[in-house]
């Protein structure tokens, strides 16, 4: 058993050979092939690919959205591929957090009540929910907007708002799709920042991004193209300071 | 909403009224005795139609003496109804003078004011008496007393012997209006004819066999061959006051399918209307149920959310509906108490549960296609929604 847990050592996820393609009508579209990826525990990895390559159905399968086709995924060491819609919708409550490349906030709620929407779902009680929102909204320096209105906000703010949202109740793992999409170069550089923070704090981050300079700030970046992985430049330095060289 | 509304204030109004006649109908029952017995000229043809007992004439005195004969009735008496000129001096006043006889204080029991009563010698004699209701002394007489006065009506002197103490309203009718002469006077000196138009009693024991009696004794007294007893033979309708209540009860129970036809519409309408709301608002927030399932809603708590939304909006839409619907019902009463004694203003507090229950159950009832609509969104396709 020992010997097992030294030589095949339990990834927070494990893809084995999934594959994803739509059917519509007579025609199989797909989408992903024998896709195959390790992330550990404390990663940040950054999912780079073209429109079109597969990256965001990866992200879904990844993220309980969606069920691939077939192969194996280990979540934490337990298969989790043939799970129920409940099942699934129970995963992405305990153990995922999202951080969308719109922010998808409520805009006439305020932060705070964004920020706990999460936990009303997890049944958590009311007083510690509120505790748990400021505490992660201090994490990502917003702790002065608590009552400011979703849409009051700037773009850099929301998706800050967005990433305490992904962060509360200590998911397992937090995904990204395009967070840098909406905003512009500075305060996508602040976000990618507060990503590096929150990651050297201990969470684990899977992003999806097209551009090279945004994926850099990961550690470890994984390029999908056509449905394939292509490459996985474990090696790379990760990118500290601005995007303009 | 709109529709929930209407249909939650008829809902209210609908039980406020039946409240308030079934108040009313039970206040005369109080009032009259479960032992009246009515008896009206008939065709004896049930097909055609109501009885009309100003237009048959089959009723007369001696039908009165051959029912006082009976043991089984403690009063019996005739009347005969007719719409005249009335005055005094330069007062004059249209109003309804009725022929009773002595008996009839028996059967309706009536304080006086001032003076007496008919009695047994006025009417044999043909005396040209009256006793007047309280509203018509006044009316002709002010605040004069007018026993021993002099009234004319029609053509002819009446001496006024009484004033009846203060009445109110009986069957819808304004007692203090009216005028009493003996019933013989009436017949020949007002209407000249010798029939009465109905005869009212009160029966000692059970009402349905004093029904019997009555039909049996006038039978015999209009000759009528009628050994099974079939009331459609006879010339005369025998009524007591239940099946008067239940005549009523049927009048009362249109009137609720009428307006539980309206609240059933309202409410149809309303919640379709709701329907809409909430479709329309299914999709203008399609991105947030996206979400929503993302951050591990399932599918039933979504439908519960959507549920819960269109209930609130039914359920407000029935607390106005509760509202305006007092506020009617209140607004009815009053005006029915200025009209009708023993109308009073009745709010239904059934009725104010009941219309929130029926709100909620319209808002469930409607609600569920959107908010299953809104639960099978796909995750992935509601957050790319734009």
């Amino acid at each position: 058993m020992f010997f097992y847990i030294v030589l095949f050592p339990m990834s927070l996820i494990n893809l084995q050979n999934i594959n994803k393609s739509y059917v519509s009508g007579e025609i199989e579209t797909p989408v992903l092939h024998d896709v195959s990826l390790r992330i550990e525990q404390g990663e940040f990895v950054a999912i780079m690919g073209p429109s079109g390559s597969g990256k965001s159905t990866l992200m879904h399968i990844l993220g309980f959205l969606d069920t691939a086709t077939s192969g194996k995924f280990l979540f934490e060491g337990q298969d989790v591929s043939g799970l129920s819609d409940n099942e699934l919708a129970y995963m992405r409550r305990t153990k995922v957090g999202f951080v969308f490349q719109s922010f998808n906030l409520l805009a006439r709620a305020s932060v705070l009540e964004n920020v706990v929407l999460p936990m009303i779902y997890e049944d958590v009680d009311s007083e510690k929910r509120e505790r748990e929102a400021r505490r992660v909204l201090e994490e990502v320096g917003l702790s002065h907007r608590l009552k400011n209105l979703s849409n009051q906000l700037s773009g850099g703010e929301r998706q800050r708002v967005a990433i305490a949202r992904a962060l509360v109740g200590n998911p397992s793992i937090i995904y990204a799709d395009e967070p840098t999409g909406n905003l512009d170069t500075k305060s996508g550089e602040e976000i990618l920042k507060l990503f590096q923070k929150i990651n050297k704090e201990g969470n684990t981050i899977v992003m999806i991004t097209h551009e090279r300079e945004a994926a850099e700030f990961a550690r470890r970046i994984v390029s999908i193209r056509d449905g394939n992985i292509i490459d996985e430049s474990v090696g790379h330095v990760q990118r500290i300071g601005s995007f303009k060289k | 909403m709109l529709g929930v509304v209407i249909g939650i204030a008829s809902v209210i109004v609908m039980l406020s009224i039946g409240k308030s006649a079934e108040g009313l109908i039970l206040s005369e029952i109080a009032d009259l005795g479960s032992d009246l017995v009515f008896v009206e000229p008939s065709a004896g043809d049930p097909t055609s139609g109501p009885p009309d007992p100003f237009i048959e004439q089959t009723l007369t005195n001696d039908d009165i003496a051959a029912l006082r004969k009976s043991d089984f009735f403690s009063a019996v008496s005739g009347n005969i109804t007719t719409s005249v000129a009335v005055s005094h001096n330069e007062e004059s006043t249209f109003t309804q003078v009725v022929g009773v006889d002595e008996q009839y204080t028996s059967i309706f029991p009536t304080d006086m004011k001032s003076g007496r009563f008919f009695d047994q010698s006025d009417i044999e004699e043909h005396s040209r008496v009256t006793v007047l209701g309280l509203q018509a002394a006044k009316d002709l007489f002010g605040d004069q007393d007018p026993v021993n006065m002099k009234i004319k009506i029609k053509d002819t002197t009446f001496k006024v012997i009484g004033v009846f103490d203060e009445q109110g309203t009986r069957f819808f009718q304004n007692l203090d209006d009216q005028i009493a002469v003996p019933v013989t006077v009436a017949q020949r000196d007002l209407l000249g004819v010798n029939y009465i138009n109905y005869i009212t009693m009160r029966a000692k024991g059970d009402v349905e066999n004093a029904k019997d009696e009555v039909r049996w004794i006038l039978r015999d007294e209009h000759n009528i061959d009628n050994p099974q007893a079939e009331v459609d033979a006879d010339d005369f309708f025998v009524s007591s006051q239940s099946d008067a209540v239940e005549i009523i009860g049927v009048v009362g129970s249109v009137l609720t399918i009428l307006l539980s036809s309206i609240a059933a519409i309202s409410l149809v309408v309303g919640g379709i209307g709701i329907m809409n709301i909430m479709l329309v608002s299914v999709t203008e927030r399609t991105r947030e149920i996206g979400l929503r399932k993302a951050l591990g809603a399932t599918r039933r708590e979504i439908l519960k959310q959507f549920l819960v939304e269109a209930v609130f909006l039914t359920f407000a839409g029935g607390i106005i509906g509760v509202l305006g619907g007092t506020f009617v019902s209140v607004i009815i009463g009053f005006v029915g108490s200025q009209f009708l004694d023993g109308w009073g203003i009745h709010v239904p507090i059934f009725g104010i549960f009941a219309g929130l229950i029926v709100a909620s159950v319209v808002g469930v009832a409607f609600g569920v296609y959107p908010a299953s609509r809104a639960s099978k969104l796909d995750p992935i396709e509601a957050l790319r929604y734009e």
